[in-house]
């Protein structure tokens, strides 16, 4: 089986694409769960603060999910441009 | 070696792995929910009926994950290939790592909801209904990142992949796998924090019940974007390329 350098190359962009999603949803994940945890735990303390508790997770979660979407930009360009 | 003892080969490392990382997480879970019960049945005794009905209503959702890694492992050793083709061994050990990885996150997480919920029966038995109302929800949500790995798992089992494209589709299958596998790790693990926080807090205040469901849910919708992203490259690399 002869393998051509840039069958080669894509062969490990598509694997490369799979794990880089993979590793880089792990972090926002947990990420993103502790805001969620912690706002609950401020929502039952002071409901009359639910509203701004609520702006304050969504902020930190939209924060958080930067670097996911960085993986999904990244993986996406592997499989389709590499 | 001919094919089928090649796939035979892959179907045993793919169910190694499958339910050899997938006991981890759930094992784990179910151990935190049985230490924080046994600590708040020594605060509590009076109400170690009702601690003990949570913890093990808990410990049960959170052994799903081991139970679907179970069945995955059993359907690779058991089931015979029907569609055989080299490619398929990468697809078979591909699918095992998918749901070995897939249950750790999911296992943790539910656990951790079940050991919250079990540290506020304790402190306040009388509300046990919402208690566990709110756990089973937090769990239901948490549990999706295994389901996810479940799919692709099946998708890569029963699939049909000729051997047509070769090292590029390999590579691709093997990606498919380790994406929704690993993705599954964090939101899995991250789901579980709101729903615990919830759970607890509703123990305490039963009337904010509603508030904690809605804000758990939108934390929980944000936290499992990236699984979702994971499966959305998963099924672009099993089907595309």
């Amino acid at each position: 089986m002869d393998i051509s350098g840039a069958e080669f190359i894509k062969a490990a962009a598509l694997l490369g694409a799979g794990i880089c999603m993979g590793l880089g949803a792990i972090g926002p994940g947990i990420g993103e769960g502790f805001a969620a945890g912690k706002a609950c735990e401020g929502v039952a303390r002071e409901p009359e603060n639910a509203g701004l508790i609520t702006r304050t997770m969504l902020v930190g979660q939209a924060v958080s999910e930067s670097t996911g979407i960085y993986s999904l930009v990244i993986a996406l360009l592997m499989i389709f441009v590499v | 070696m001919d094919m089928q003892d090649s796939l035979m080969v892959a179907r045993v490392v793919g169910a190694a792995f499958a339910m050899g990382l997938g006991a981890i997480g759930p094992a784990i879970g179910i151990g935190l929910t049985g230490s924080r019960a046994v600590q708040a049945t020594a605060r509590q005794p009076a109400s170690s009926g009702e601690i003990m009905k949570t913890a093990l209503i808990g410990m049960a959702v959170a052994e799903s994950n081991a139970i679907f890694s179970l069945f995955v492992a059993v359907v690779l050793i058991f089931v015979p290939v029907t569609n055989p083709s080299w490619l398929k061994i990468v697809a078979l050990i591909s699918a095992g790592l998918c749901m070995g990885l897939g249950s750790l996150g999911p296992g943790y997480g539910q656990g951790y909801s079940s050991a919250r919920a079990s540290e506020g029966i304790g402190a306040c038995p009388g509300n046990i209904g919402e208690t566990l109302k709110m756990m089973l929800i937090g769990q239901a949500v948490a549990g999706n990142p295994a389901i996810f790995a479940l799919i692709v798992s099946m998708l890569l089992i029963f699939g049909s992949f000729p051997d047509g494209g070769g090292l590029l589709k390999g590579a691709a299958l093997l990606g498919a796998g380790l994406s929704t596998g690993l993705g599954a790790i964090g939101p899995g693990y991250g789901q579980g924090f709101p729903a615990g926080e919830a759970s607890w807090e509703v123990s305490r205040r039963p009337e904010q019940a509603t508030l904690l469901t809605r804000t758990m849910l939108v934390g929980q919708a944000v936290a499992s974007s990236t699984t979702v992203y994971a499966l959305v490259i998963s099924l672009l690399l099993i089907y595309f390329v």
